[in-house]
């Protein structure tokens, strides 16, 4: 049984910014965006563990992608356009420069890499990738495209020292 | 420190990878360490040098070699974009790469305006500018897949023009077709497809155009007719005559048989133009000479109205 909920996620929580911050605008820093992410990251880990914060950044991702893809993207059908309107708006929005390497749907993988990523280009370098929320919204992208599940991984990061992330896409039946 | 491994440390300050490292020298273990991560590197990039990506790397992590992934990402994305540009996606810009990039992009956009000038040559008639009979036929199959009904269909034909090219040459009839593009292009919406057919008929399709439509065009074309044949006659150049035939499709399956029936009705015109011509005696002169030429019928009523 679902456990109560104060709200669920809805277009509207985005809110009327031309309304709320006439001012200010729409756009902020980088780095509020940041600092909020990864200190949720911290606290979600800090109570549930590495595997569970993963999870729940999957899971985020995936329901971000989602809108995404409704509000801003689909219905489409033919891939490069989809590819194409997925690129633009992600260099329009400032999420990052996303790359195709290899497209093969009827295999059902996909190589694509995602430049100056807005979640983790210019972090300091670990041994290991950040971008499990990625994950799960490149995940979301291509299941609302095709109606198919496809299992996201991330291969490269910024983070594990190189300067591109690069996300492998497989279909998962 | 061990002279084994200042020489070693020497030897990588010059660029040289040591092959062999004892393993009983100082810092042996983090020589062999750094020895197989720059090979390893090495390796990277010269599979990289020759257009070979099938190995992974994704071992392979740190700056140098997150540089080396960026590179390999970079050139699979423009071989990505390559394959797309050959399957005619000609939307694919590079904005990386540097001077790579702008002679890149500069190929492509002279690709884009060849074939842009290549279809345009394909589905345009040389003579008018008007499109061509198999633009005209792609369309109505393009139309009769569709929903954009009524749709109108005015099919035009050009009297006389054998007799200008008898009398006159060639020349003065491919004027005189191009004045019959120019007073056709000027009667229709942008949406309306007008197309040289044939030497001297031509076909217009009108979508979701009916009857009020069609014949509002129909009374562009003939008022136009009269304006160009006043001009005519003021610079001394040959007259316009035109015959006309129109009908409406309702739906898809008609199509075929509206273009039939339009063109039944332009000949049906044509017939009546010559009969009445002949009847009142009444036909153009071109200027200076006493043979009649075209017969002057720009201003005779318009054929039937009835739908397909």
């Amino acid at each position: 049984m679902e456990p109560d909920r104060t709200y669920e996620f809805s277009r509207d929580l985005l809110g009327d910014l031309q309304l709320g911050r006439p001012n200010l605008g729409s756009d902020s820093r980088v780095e509020a965006y940041r600092l909020m992410q990864y200190r949720f990251r911290d606290v979600i880990e800090k109570s549930h563990g590495t595997k569970e914060a993963d999870r729940i950044f999957y899971e985020a991702g995936f329901l971000a992608g989602q809108h995404f893809y409704a509000n801003l993207i689909g219905p489409l059908r033919d891939l490069n356009e989809f590819l194409a309107k997925l690129q633009r708006l992600l260099q329009e929005l400032e999420i990052g420069v996303l790359r195709m390497e290899e497209v093969d749907l009827e295999q059902g993988h996909l190589a694509v890499s995602v430049s100056e990523n807005l979640d983790c280009s210019g972090l300091p370098e670990r041994d290991f990738g950040f971008c499990t929320y990625d994950e799960g919204f490149v995940a979301a992208l291509m299941e609302s495209f095709t109606s198919r599940k496809f299992v996201v991984k991330e291969i490269d990061c910024w983070c594990t020292g190189d300067r591109t992330c690069r996300f492998s896409v497989q279909l998962a039946e | 420190m061990d002279e084994r491994t200042r020489l070693m440390l020497s030897a990588l300050a010059d660029g040289r990878i040591p092959t062999v490292i004892p393993d009983d020298c100082e810092y042996a273990r983090e020589l062999k360490a750094l020895s197989e991560y720059l090979t390893r590197c090495y390796s990277f990039a010269l599979d990289i040098s020759s257009g070979d990506f099938s190995n992974n790397y994704g071992e392979l992590k740190g700056m140098l070699a997150g540089s080396l992934k960026t590179l390999r990402a970079n050139l699979r994305h423009l071989t990505w974009q390559t394959k797309q540009i050959a399957q005619g996606d000609l939307t694919q810009r590079i904005d990386f790469l540097g001077d790579f990039s702008t002679s890149f992009n500069c190929m492509v956009e002279s690709l884009e305006e060849a074939c842009a000038a290549l279809v345009h040559l394909s589905t345009h008639d040389s003579l008018t500018g008007l499109y061509n009979r198999s633009y005209f036929d792609t369309e109505m199959a393009r139309m009769a897949s569709g929903r954009c009904f009524p749709t109108g269909i005015i099919v035009v034909d050009l009297n006389g023009l054998k007799e200008v090219n008898d009398l006159r040459g060639h020349l003065a009839g491919d004027r005189t077709i191009q004045q019959a593009a120019c007073v056709l292009k000027g009667a229709f919406r942008g949406e309306d497809v007008v197309a040289r057919i044939g030497g001297d008929e031509f076909a217009v399709i009108m979508p979701g155009a009916g009857e009020e439509v069609v014949l509002a065009s129909i009374g562009r074309i003939r008022q136009q007719v009269v304006e160009n044949n006043l001009r005519a006659a003021e610079q001394a150049t040959l007259p316009l005559s035109m015959a006309l035939g129109y009908a409406v499709a309702l739906g898809r399956f008609e199509l075929q048989r509206t273009l039939s029936l339009a063109d039944e009705r332009m000949y049906q015109d044509k017939r009546e133009q010559k009969e009445s011509a002949t009847r009142v005696g009444l036909t153009v002169q071109e200027p200076g000479n006493s043979e009649p030429l075209l017969p002057n019928l720009a201003s005779r009523p318009g054929p039937r109205t009835d739908r397909a």
